[in-house]
């Protein structure tokens, strides 16, 4: 893939189109992904109902160079179902996060699918050398993703957070994958 | 390593299929069944049956049917594994 900073990202997978954010995505679907309890709480965030120019605001601050907000798009629809962030540091470190906001396609691997895609565009064309993501320690299904790719959980960051269900703290799980790392996972040899 | 039939039994229910489909080779992410959400299901289940919450460690061990095994049988996490205060 060629690609430069700035530019669009668009990924195929299978099932799923991992594109950029444009104004017109950013729809009352995306809203009420924010505002649903129960997806907010894999990133231990409090829902929020925010306006349609808030949220604009918030797209349109990621510049496709070192910040990228990557929506999870069914190929067969065109409908985004979800989101990842991800953001790149200076020593060529990207973290990501990910949501998936329809509940529809909770349970259908939807994470590993685009996730893997991902890392292939991290690694392959950014030269990104090592990406780590941060669940907290009941994100079962975070965990679970990570687990089975192949991360690495490098610490566990204990009571580091509150939890925003019930004010518990809540350890957090520091998850990494180095680039020859994931080259192994996929010939099927890590 | 021989199953115990608690463990076939759990892991049966968890991930919604039959005691005869359940062995060591099942893995996360290998296999249809051990989805994000049957894993979700399976670690519930494990703590309902032990009456207390998994330590992180715990969690992250939960990668085959020997490893839930090894949990069901096992005293409750030491402190230094428990992660954050229950």
């Amino acid at each position: 893939m060629i690609w430069s900073p700035g530019d669009l990202v668009e990924i195929e997978t299978v099932r799923f189109l991992v594109r950029s954010i444009e104004r017109e995505d950013v729809t009352e679907s995306l809203l009420s992904w924010m505002a649903d309890p129960e997806v907010m709480t894999g990133l231990n965030l409090p829902e929020r109902r925010m306006s349609q120019a808030q949220a604009l605001r918030w797209a349109m601050g990621f510049d496709n160079a070192r910040q990228f907000f990557l929506l999870v798009c069914d190929r067969a629809t065109g409908t985004p179902i979800g989101f990842f962030t991800v953001t790149i540091d200076s020593h060529k470190t990207a973290e990501t996060a990910v949501v998936i906001g329809d509940r529809n396609y909770w349970g259908k691997n939807v994470v590993m699918e685009t996730r893997a895609a991902l890392l292939d565009f991290l690694f392959d064309t950014l030269g990104i050398y090592k990406v780590i993501g941060r669940p907290h320690g009941r994100n079962l299904s975070s965990i679970y993703n990570y687990n089975a790719m192949g991360f690495t959980c490098e610490a566990i960051l204990r009571a580091q957070m509150l939890s925003v269900v019930d004010n518990d703290r809540l350890d957090q799980l520091v998850y990494g994958i180095l680039a020859p790392e994931w080259v192994e996972k996929r010939k099927g040899t890590g | 390593m021989k199953l115990s039939s608690s463990t076939i039994r759990l892991m049966a229910d968890a991930l919604e299929v039959s005691s005869e489909e359940i062995d060591d080779s099942l893995t996360p992410g290998t296999s249809e069944v051990w989805s994000s959400l049957s894993h979700m299901r399976l670690i519930l289940s494990l703590e309902e049956r032990l009456g207390r919450r998994l330590a992180p460690r715990e969690i992250i061990s939960v990668v085959s049917a020997s490893a839930v095994e090894a949990l069901l049988s096992k005293r409750p996490a030491l402190a230094r594994d428990a992660g954050s205060p229950r």
